[in-house]
């Protein structure tokens, strides 16, 4: 019992002790507090003498120089801050996971609509950076190079019916056409660095004969304008498609029997192969008629350009998948001539498309470097052999035209092939090279403003789309010896090429 | 039985900042208060002025309290509105009354200081309480000193709990609800704390003054 009531007064001991505290606080004495209980008196009479004390010692004054002086500086850190809310965001804003919730949920918001819109836009539309970073997305997630290579084929797709959609409009479909000879280009390099046959997708060579079989369709359609620009293009993408498809039959059959390989192997692993497949695919037999054409043009022979452009004329859609290369050889030819002279630099817009056309005469480099491949004269493989070696066996074409390139083949076209793989790699790479074709992409990144330094430049024009494809692959194979040089000139060009990837894939 | 409590700040929780910032009445009161913290966040350096103005003397006085030092409890107060500024931002009225929130940074800010202060040579008390004017007849200001140090001292015996409560209670002039929110105690735990406290104060005390 008497534990209870003293527990009892405790609590009210300190109930009355807390409210005299909150009465001495307000200003009232202890003797008010004290008669508001006179029942615990005694036990707070001393409780509230420690409490007054207390409260006379702990409450102390600042000086009002501090307090004023304080203030202004606390005003003055006040009104600053103020200045700065754009940059303080709001306190929700400060937490990283709300953030990034928010970021999500904006990118999905955002993405979703554009993103399934951007399926299908054309080139030049504003959506169209998008499907170009969904395909780049694409292909990095691939997880394997089976997908990765249905993807390049995808893109192709892709780009053809853009293509085949343009030209239906009465548009400009360079871009698409450019495109297209990139994605091929690409495949064609991923071809070309796989020799298991496990890493084809399935279908590949039925999917590489649909498109060249579109490809055949829009260059039919030409058949009445061959000297139509687009024309041209069409048919180096025919041409293009072809050789990829004799490249991926060689390649499913295994990798020894790939012809461009053996060749190539001569060169140099990389360079070779590219070309050698290349060749093989489209050259072989055929090709070497062209293909000196091709080469020639490639090389920067002029003359041998325009003869190929002659073969071309004929052969080229009789060829047309026969020989795509006679039929890139052709309008390589046209252009090559400028090139010839300039080693591939000089060629005028246009001119580069025919250059382009000589990019598939690179099959016929093949031939050359088949021929060659004993020789595989290491550097000049494609071009520069062409003037060395290939020149020999093309030489009778190129020679003609070849001979100005001729003249400086050996080192120039060397140099050529270099800056071309290169600037094909680097086109192919960043794809979108978007202004010129493939070729011309990386090309364009140096040469548009350099005015076409090499090649690329050169085939920057319609042949660039042909041409690119051709050329990049080589160059892309050579680049790949070239390797350093690549991606050098892949960042060089970069800016460029990247810009239509990068740019939507940011 | 006569209640004079202060309003807690709490009361107000649940009413939005904006809406309290519209409705206050220019009354000073805790739903003021509200409404100056509002417009605080928002950026007014008046409505910061004028909460510097309401705790800067209890604030000071805590710290001073804590410290022994005027001189270091001017620049720890200082240092306390100023983290109050940086941090008020993110200040919510969630059962936490403003002053609550405000006493914490100047705990935590006493702590980091007399962390500081342990590195460097340490003052005598009755010299660092010495720049107190001495008004009026110098033998009470010495009186005054020894009390001092004599609270002090027997502040050192009570446990850091009751330590707390004697400080917000009486330095800060915290409402028992306050400090209760503060400790993260019930307010009858707190009465009791502060029962405990003083009866510990006056048995300490008691001797010295019976001499």
């Amino acid at each position: 019992m008497r534990g209870v009531v003293e527990r009892r007064t405790e609590n009210e001991l300190a109930e009355a002790l807390d409210q005299c505290i909150e009465l001495l606080h307000s200003g009232a004495t202890v003797k008010d507090c004290i008669q508001r209980f006179p029942s615990l008196r005694d036990q707070l009479e001393p409780l509230l003498a420690v409490a007054a004390e207390l409260r006379r010692m702990a409450q102390m004054q600042p000086s009002p120089e501090f307090r004023r002086a304080a203030k202004a500086r606390l005003l003055a850190a006040a009104v600053q801050r103020r200045a700065e809310p754009a940059q303080r965001p709001a306190a929700w804003w400060r937490s990283w996971s709300l953030r990034f919730a928010a970021a999500a949920a904006a990118v999905i918001v955002l993405a979703v609509p554009a993103l399934s819109a951007s399926a299908d836009s054309l080139p030049g539309s504003p959506l169209f950076p998008i499907k170009r970073a969904m395909e780049e997305a694409r292909l990095r997630l691939a997880p394997d190079a089976a997908a990765q290579a249905q993807v390049h084929l995808d893109i192709a797709r892709a780009r053809l019916r853009e293509l085949e959609t343009l030209r239906q409009r009465g548009q400009s479909s360079e871009e698409a056409a450019r495109g297209l000879a990139l994605a091929l280009g690409r495949l064609e390099e991923h071809l070309r660095a796989r020799s298991d046959t496990q890493s084809l997708p399935p279908g590949l060579v039925e999917q590489i004969e649909e498109l060249s079989e579109r490809l055949g369709v829009q260059q039919d359609s030409d058949s009445g304008r061959p000297d139509q620009p687009r024309g041209q293009t069409v048919r180096a993408l025919a041409a293009q498609a072809r050789e990829l498809r004799e490249l991926a039959k060689a390649k499913q059959q295994g990798p020894a029997s790939a012809p461009g390989d053996h060749t190539n192997r001569g060169r140099g692993r990389g360079a070779g192969e590219h070309q050698g497949p290349v060749v093989a695919a489209t050259a072989t037999p055929q090709s070497t008629a062209t293909a000196p054409a091709a080469v020639a043009g490639s090389v920067g022979h002029g003359p041998a350009g325009r003869r190929t452009e002659d073969e071309d004329g004929t052969p080229g859609r009789g060829q047309a998948r026969g020989r795509p290369e006679d039929e890139p050889a052709n309008q390589p030819g046209r252009q090559e001539e400028p090139r010839g002279q300039d080693g591939r630099r000089i060629d005028p817009p246009r001119g580069r498309e025919d250059d382009r056309g000589p990019a598939r005469a690179v099959p016929g480099r093949t031939e050359g470097q088949q021929e060659r491949s004993g020789a595989q004269a290491g550097a000049g493989a494609h071009p520069a052999p062409p003037g060395q070696t290939g020149e020999d066996q093309r030489t009778p074409g190129l020679s003609g035209s070849g001979p100005p390139a001729g003249g400086g083949p050996g080192p120039d076209q060397d140099m050529p092939r270099q800056l071309r793989g290169q600037n094909e790699h680097t086109a192919e790479r960043h794809g979108p090279p978007g202004q010129r074709g493939g070729p011309g992409a990386s090309q364009p990144d140096r040469a548009e403003p350099a005015g076409g330094r090499d090649e690329p430049a050169q085939q920057g024009g319609a042949g660039r789309e042909t041409m690119p494809s051709e050329r990049g692959r080589e160059d892309a194979r050579r680049g790949p010896r070239a390797g350093e040089g690549r991606a050098d000139d892949a960042r060089g060009g970069l800016p460029a090429s990247r810009s239509p990837t990068p740019g939507p894939a940011r | 039985m006569l209640k004079v409590k202060r309003p807690v700040g709490n009361e107000y929780a649940d009413v939005p900042a904006e809406v309290v910032a519209q409705s206050a009445p220019p009354a000073p009161s805790y739903n003021d208060e509200q409404a100056l913290v509002a417009q605080a966040q928002a950026g007014s350096a008046a409505a910061f002025g004028e909460l510097y103005e309401r705790y800067v003397d209890r604030v000071y006085s805590y710290v001073a309290f804590k410290l022994g030092d005027r001189t270091e409890a001017e620049d720890v107060t200082e240092q306390v509105f100023l983290k109050a500024l940086e941090s008020i931002g993110s200040f919510r009225w969630q059962g936490v009354p403003f002053s609550a929130w405000l006493f914490r940074i100047a705990h935590n800010q006493v702590v980091d200081h007399l962390r500081r202060r342990t590195r460097r040579p340490q003052v005598p008390l009755d010299v660092r309480m010495r720049d107190e004017a001495p008004a009026g007849d110098p033998e009470e200001h010495v009186d005054r000193l020894s009390e001092r140090e004599e609270l002090l001292a027997a502040m050192g015996k009570l446990t850091e709990l009751q330590r707390r409560v004697i400080e917000l209670r009486f330095a800060a002039e915290l409402p028992n609800a306050e400090v209760a929110r503060i400790l993260g105690r019930t307010e009858g735990a707190v009465k009791a704390l502060q029962h405990a406290a003083i009866a510990a104060l006056q048995r300490h005390l008691r001797p010295k003054k019976r001499q």
